[in-house]
């Protein structure tokens, strides 16, 4: 719905330089063409990635397999909160994992006040930036972005891409089938703030810590020359 | 070199160096004559139209503008002893004379032809002056804004002083503006002496006990404050030490 | 806003007195633009910056065509679009969709343009209790202050006076907030039941994405998107200009706008909204609103101030400008600071009263040089100067004192005769000492420094003294 432009609209036009009509403009749009960025090699994205993480202050741990990732959802949850709780979104792949199994106990829905840990799996990994790329929708709550001490973001390695503009290709794919989501999120970091006397200080708002469970495969070498350390089950 | 062969060379004066340090002029011209130049410096020049130009004033720095076209109407080369004034030429009478096209193409023309004297050394006359009594000094240098950044000026200078034999101890910030701004430091004074003291106070922690620079504005700024401080800066223009035109006083400085 | 630049210089002398305050400024101006160098080494600047501006070109000369198309995307979405021609407007149309919820509490992000148009008094006069949820707009509201930078509002306050400032507002008991990590802990608790209380969210955005109706936000502290969430109503304020055709292009600009403006590749959220709550959604908004507020930006469009149309609030001229280093936020007056401050303020609200902005100034090119989106600051501030001169709000002195200036340096001769004679006497007196103390017609120069005396003659009559004597030869 809209209430009327109030004249904005006629004043704009009187002042704008352009008269073109849409088919011009779109042709003019193309024309521009994308961002000038140094494409990552596909050799590179990995590192790319791990870095960026490391810069962005975000922890990792390597899970080969899904019931090993739960295993390791199981132990940082335990060691943690001393307790076996989370809660997840409405996602199929993360109904799909053997929660029981690892000793996890899932509520799948919105995140609530009290909630200390959620859970969500990724729709991309980003090299670029060291991010992960999130939908607010039926299947991940917002509130489960946001409102937890400590977010939990599953990745898995085929869904790794190099840059902003190619996550957004995805994202797209994906509207095309479902349209857009309320929200898509590019999640970088655990929330943050320098406002008080630049003093950087995690978990201004939203989650302390971010976690990613990357689902896939870094050799070891990889995760000690970018920072992280290898923490064997 | 024969006569034919020495590159003609229409030297603008700048309004600082003919009023209140000739000695920039006549070294400036030294050094173009010791590069091999033939130097000439037509008389009916005097200002670029800068104080105008910059304080929205532009309908009285428009004449002043046509009165420099026409003054170096001919030269291949026109060289400045200041980047300020080197910039207003080469970046703002373009942009000043855009409404006329007539002045704007030969304003255009005149920027292409006109050159910042330590950047006219270094890239057109490969430079190398002699070794300079500042030689084992501690001398430090200001980066004037308008050079620096309408004229990328930044090694040119440094590689004159380094061929002089001159070694520099950089001070921080030096890429900072020093507070002078034109007529900025005469309406804002108190911001102004901020920016000069941040500026004297960056320098003097390098232990240098010169300062060199390219623009007069700046380093008769910097100067007046040092001596307003009794501090014992030499402040001098760069070409001047690379003349080795140093027996005078130093800018603000006393008779000895 | 109350606005109060016409007293720049008198704030700036009392902010440069602060010795305190004005060492934190200094250490701002040199860590922010160190950080914001290591960042853009990243990418190829020049290039992406180039970009940018060719796509917020072809925007703002086509900006009749994506307004039309985002508001046609937006409701698509379910959302609804309101125009606002000024700060009225906009602070009407949210307190009607404010009462029409029913709401009592307001959770508010941090957002330009609600500063612009005081929202905040205006909706608690109208008895709604708000709440800035920015850490740093937080600060400065419980402190009763404007913020000082538009990316960090409360740069200016020191961790004292901000534990000072906690300790007797949050009725906490006694405690100790010995760091900033206490501080902000504490501020977490305060603040969340804030956010979950809010009936309605507030926030402005970086960029409106034509294609897809969506609004983008990027934030650091997650608060943005708490009030884009928790509450029944979401409403979004935004200029026109905002507008972006497509989010490729937005991203492009947050590649730029991150590293400018804190000196990281991203910020921790970055976020695309496009509508209250979907069908099976277990949160988000009902409502979802967008403001689009003119506030005078089309007399801007097509003008020669057009490329500050362009600009995306990082910041990065206030942190490399000198002259708002030395004089501090607050002494501009207005909402936006700095270099891009002295160029809108004028423009938005009153040249005559703004007027010593465009002169905090020294046309040093920094800002110019760092700003991502290519905005020729100096240039626009020098037009506003011109504008300043025909306006006749320039004083008279200044004014004269450049026509005479360009009035006889136009005839040779007489300049020659003039300025070589005044030079002489000018050397004559002050030779010796070197320079001047205090001269008549130069208070400016010599309330700080000395005035360096000429050498002798000036160089013209020296020359052609030498000229003739060769001559005679």
């Amino acid at each position: 719905m809209t209430d009327g432009d109030a004249g904005i609209l006629d004043a704009v036009r009187r002042r704008q330089y352009g008269d073109a009509d849409a088919e011009r403009i779109a042709e003019d749009l193309a024309a521009l063409g994308r961002a000038p960025i140094t494409p990552l090699d596909e050799e590179d994205m990995l590192e790319h990635f791990l870095t960026r993480l490391q810069v962005n202050k975000v922890d990792l741990e390597v899970a080969a397999s899904k019931p090993e990732a739960v295993r390791r959802i199981a132990r940082f949850i335990y060691g943690e909160y001393n307790s076996h709780r989370v809660v997840a979104g409405n996602d199929r792949r993360l109904a799909a994992l053997p929660w029981r199994d690892g000793g996890v106990l899932v509520r799948f829905g919105a995140a609530a006040p009290e909630d200390p840990v959620s859970i969500s799996y990724a729709r991309f990994g980003i090299a670029e930036t060291g991010s992960v790329v999130l939908y607010c929708n039926r299947d991940n709550p917002a509130a489960n972005n946001w409102l937890t001490r400590d977010h939990i973001v599953i990745l898995e390695s085929r869904d790794l891409v190099a840059s902003l503009e190619d996550a957004w290709t995805g994202i797209r794919a994906d509207s095309d089938e479902q349209g857009l989501p309320r929200g898509v999120t590019v999640v970088s970091g655990p929330s943050g703030t320098g406002d008080i006397v630049g003093h950087l200080v995690k978990g201004a708002h939203g989650p302390l810590r971010l976690r990613i469970i990357y689902l896939g495969h870094v050799p070891e070498e990889l995760l000690v020359r970018t920072g992280f350390e290898s923490t064997p089950l | 070199m024969s006569r034919e062969h020495k590159p003609h060379v229409g030297f603008f004066v700048s309004c600082l160096a003919d009023l209140f340090r000739p000695s920039v002029a006549f070294s400036a011209i030294e050094l173009l004559e010791a590069a091999g130049c033939q130097v000439e410096v037509p008389e009916t020049q005097t200002c670029c139209g800068q104080p105008g130009y910059n304080s929205g004033a532009v309908d009285d720095a428009r004449p002043l503008a046509h009165r420099v076209i026409e003054a170096f109407a001919g030269f291949p080369y026109v060289v400045v002893p200041s980047g300020s004034c080197a910039g207003m030429i080469k970046h703002h009478y373009p942009k000043l004379l855009a409404e006329y096209p007539e002045w704007h193409a030969r304003a255009t023309d005149l920027a292409q032809r006109t050159w910042e004297i330590t950047s006219f050394l270094v890239e057109v006359m490969d430079y190398a002056p002699t070794v300079s009594p500042l030689q084992g000094r501690k001398v430090t240098y200001h980066d004037s804004c308008a050079g620096l950044r309408e004229l990328g000026i930044k090694q040119q200078p440094r590689k004159l002083l380094a061929r002089a034999g001159v070694e520099l101890a950089e001070m921080q910030a030096t890429e900072v503006c020093c507070g002078f701004g034109g007529t900025f430091c005469a309406k804002m004074p108190d911001l102004s002496e901020k920016m000069v003291d941040d500026k004297l106070n960056n320098a003097l922690d390098t232990g240098a006990g010169v300062l060199l620079g390219g623009d007069l504005g700046c380093l008769m700024n910097i100067a007046g404050r040092a001596r307003r401080r009794d501090s014992q800066l030499e402040v001098r223009h760069v070409v001047e030490v690379l003349a080795d035109e140093l027996t005078g006083p130093a800018i603000g400085e006393g008779e000895r | 806003m109350k606005q109060t630049s016409e007293h720049f210089q008198d704030s700036a002398r009392v902010a440069l007195a602060r010795t305190e305050a004005r060492e934190r400024m200094d250490l701002l101006g040199l860590f922010m633009p160190a950080m914001r160098d290591a960042a853009v080494a990243e990418v190829d600047f020049e290039a992406l910056r180039e970009h940018v501006k060719r796509v917020k070109d072809h925007t703002l000369d086509n900006l009749e065509h994506y307004l039309r198309q985002f508001e046609e995307q937006v409701v698509m979405n379910g959302g609804h679009v309101h125009w606002a021609r000024d700060a009225s407007e906009l602070n009407a149309t949210v307190l009607d969709i404010c009462r029409a919820a029913e709401a009592r509490r307001v959770g508010k992000g941090k957002s330009m343009i609600t500063e612009e148009t005081g929202l905040t008094e205006h909706l608690e006069k109208a008895g709604l209790h708000v709440t800035e949820t920015d850490l740093g707009e937080y600060i400065v509201q419980i402190a009763g202050e404007p913020p000082s930078h538009i990316v960090g509002p409360a740069f200016h306050k020191s961790e004292q006076e901000i534990r000072e400032l906690f300790l007797d507002r949050h009725k906490l008991g006694r405690r100790q907030l010995e760091d900033p990590p206490a501080m902000v802990a504490e501020a977490r608790e305060v603040l969340r039941e804030r956010f979950l209380t809010a009936d309605v969210g507030i926030i402005g955005s970086n960029a409106l994405i034509a294609e897809t109706g969506q609004t983008l936000l990027v934030t650091n502290e997650g608060n943005g998107d708490l009030v884009s969430t928790l509450p029944k109503v979401h409403i979004v304020c935004a200029s026109i200009e905002k507008l972006m055709p497509r989010p490729e292009d937005a991203l492009a600009q947050i590649r730029l706008l991150a590293r400018s403006a804190i000196g990281t590749a991203v910020t921790a959220y970055t976020s695309f909204y496009s509508g209250p709550r979907r069908a099976g959604d277990l949160d988000g908004p009902e409502q979802y609103h967008v403001i689009l507020l003119d506030n005078r930006r089309t007399e801007i469009l097509g003008s020669n101030y057009q490329d500050m149309l362009a600009c995306m609030r990082c910041g990065a001229c206030l942190t490399h400008c000198p002259v708002y280093i030395g004089a501090g936020g607050h002494a501009y007056g207005w909402v936006y600071p700095g270099p891009m401050g002295s160029v809108l303020t004028p423009l938005l609200t009153d040249l005559e009263q703004a007027s010593e902005l465009p002169n905090a100034c020294t046309g040093c090119g920094r800002c110019e040089e760092v700003c991502p989106a290519g905005i020729p600051l100096p240039d626009l501030l020098r037009d506003l100067r011109a504008d300043e001169t025909r306006a006749k709000i320039t004083p008279a002195r200044w004014r004269w004192g450049m026509k005479l200036h360009g009035w006889l340096a136009r005839v040779p001769s007489l300049y020659q005769a003039f300025t070589g004679a005044a030079i002489a006497v000018l050397s004559r007196l002050g030779r010796r000492r070197g320079g001047f103390r205090s001269l008549p017609l130069a208070a400016g120069w010599t309330q700080v420094r000395d005035f360096p005396a000429p050498q002798g003659d000036s160089f013209m009559r020296q020359w052609k003294r030498r000229k003739k004597e060769a001559g005679h030869d």
